[in-house]
């Protein structure tokens, strides 16, 4: 039981309910129809794109491919997280990505290897759109981990010397904002766990299901997919912020960032 | 070599000229008072003994150990930092001062809760003020817990910056005697007429 395919012309019908959108956007002055605009082409643009080059890349199946093109995706990750969070890429692009792309690539192997038990855990059509879920939390989270740890820093930064001073140590005097940066990391994640399947069923559970998996077995891959996410997500922060932090602080425990 | 040295101390703060040339030597479990002007840097020096400014030039040394990057950390573990604006780590004074003490470098004193209760009587300060939030307390009562911890610690060196501001005579009195009846280095910066003819080395510049 495969999903029905779409033609490559009916999704430009939904462009029907865009166009009364427009009108009233215009009518009314209400300034988001450039942005609309903008967003749905460069989706459709992004996306084809991404559907070439990962056609081509299931074509292959090969565990170097496959592996590049997760390295890449980890790259691309840690790329964003440098920029978004204000950090050097000289210092920090190299730790945020063995930070997280560690704890995520052992997760992937494991699942492959002993919770799927697939034959080929390089296998293209698991390793990817997997691997893929895995990095897209952990990103979020990283970057969420990261300004909550390193703003903590700076804004309390009077209280950090104070601590200095009581402890002489940098990491006990770091402690409440690396617990606070822990916390931040992961109260979405957590909150996300406990309310999966109630108000909306997961992305990946819907696209098994229109592929045509049975929905128990969509509930299962689910089910590992949250665990994992949380499991990773816990793991990359405190790599993340491990690793970063060394380059982050001066000799005299000033934090340089 | 004096126990504490500044030599040749030079910093600047946005291109203003703060310290050029400055030499100071204090000797272990001297007393000293530093009460120059405003704006002259007081709290700037004693910071660069703690690391926590770094000057252009010159070299400071603690108990004949030279302050680098390297040294830092052993040198602030020397040395027992209260200021004004202590910001005390938050949360409830009990827990806070029990964990200040499960810091390594604090870990071989013997905290126990007895002490702090006896220290909160001797600095005027109700019993209740343990089970309290520290940002629940006024900038007073702050301003001594930071000092009981500080004595708590035992270190050979005290800083104390304007700790007395704004507490009332008689209790700043009794404060001022105490701190003095110790055996310890003391470096007190504070433009307060109370520390005057108690025989404490006064530094100016």
């Amino acid at each position: 039981m495969g999903v029905q395919e779409i033609p490559f012309y009916t999704p430009f019908y939904l462009l029907i309910f865009v166009l009364p959108m427009i009108i009233i956007n215009f009518k009314l002055g209400i300034g988001l129809n450039k942005r609309i605009i903008y967003a749905l082409f460069r989706m459709t643009i992004q996306l084809v794109l991404v559907g070439f080059f990962l056609q081509y890349i299931f074509i292959f199946n090969n565990l170097w491919v496959n592996s590049a093109y997760v390295l890449f995706m980890i790259g691309a990750a840690g790329l964003s997280t440098v920029k978004t969070c204000g950090l050097t890429i000289k210092n920090q692009l190299l730790p945020i990505v063995i930070g997280f792309g560690i704890p995520n690539l052992v997760m992937i192997l494991f699942i492959n290897q002993f919770v799927i038990g697939l034959d080929n855990i390089f296998d293209a059509q698991y390793y990817i759109p997997l691997m893929g879920m895995l990095l897209g939390n952990s990103l979020s989270g990283n970057i969420i981990g990261i300004n909550t740890f390193y703003t903590g820093l700076k804004q309390n930064e009077r209280q950090y010397h104070y601590r200095l001073a009581l402890s002489a140590n940098q990491w006990e005097s770091t402690l409440p904002w690396y617990k606070e940066a822990i916390i931040a990391c992961m109260n979405p994640i957590i909150a996300s766990t406990e309310t999966v399947g109630l108000v909306s069923l997961p992305g990946m559970m819907t696209g098994q299901i229109l592929g045509g998996s049975m929905p128990m077995t969509a509930i299962v891959y689910q089910i590992v997919i949250m665990g994992a996410i949380l499991i990773s997500r816990y793991f990359g922060i405190h790599f993340s912020i491990l690793l970063t932090r060394k380059k982050a602080f001066d000799d005299y425990d000033w934090l340089i960032l | 070599m004096a126990y504490l040295e500044f030599r040749n101390i030079q910093l600047k703060f946005d291109e203003r000229m703060i310290f050029s040339g400055f030499d100071l030597a204090i000797e272990r479990h001297e007393k000293v008072l530093f009460c120059a002007p405003s704006g002259r840097g007081k709290t700037s020096l004693v910071k660069m003994l703690l690391g926590f400014v770094v000057p252009d030039q010159g070299e400071i040394s603690v108990a004949g150990v030279a302050l680098t990057g390297e040294t830092v950390n052993r040198i602030r573990s020397k040395i027992c930092y209260v200021s004004q604006d202590a910001d005390l780590p938050k949360g409830i004074v009990s827990d806070v001062f029990a964990a200040v003490f499960k810091f390594q470098v604090n870990r071989h004193l013997n905290y126990q809760k007895a002490v702090l209760s006896d220290w909160l009587e001797t600095m005027c300060l109700p019993q209740d003020t343990l089970g309290k939030n520290i940002d629940a307390l006024s900038g007073g009562e702050r301003q001594r817990l930071a000092l009981i911890l500080g004595i708590l610690l035992d270190r050979d060196i005290w800083i104390l910056d304007e700790v007395t501001t704004g507490l009332d005579q008689a209790l700043k009195t009794k404060i001022v005697e105490l701190i003095l009846s110790y055996d310890k280095t003391v470096l007190v910066v504070s433009h307060d007429d109370i520390y005057q003819n108690r025989g404490l080395r006064e530094v100016i510049w």
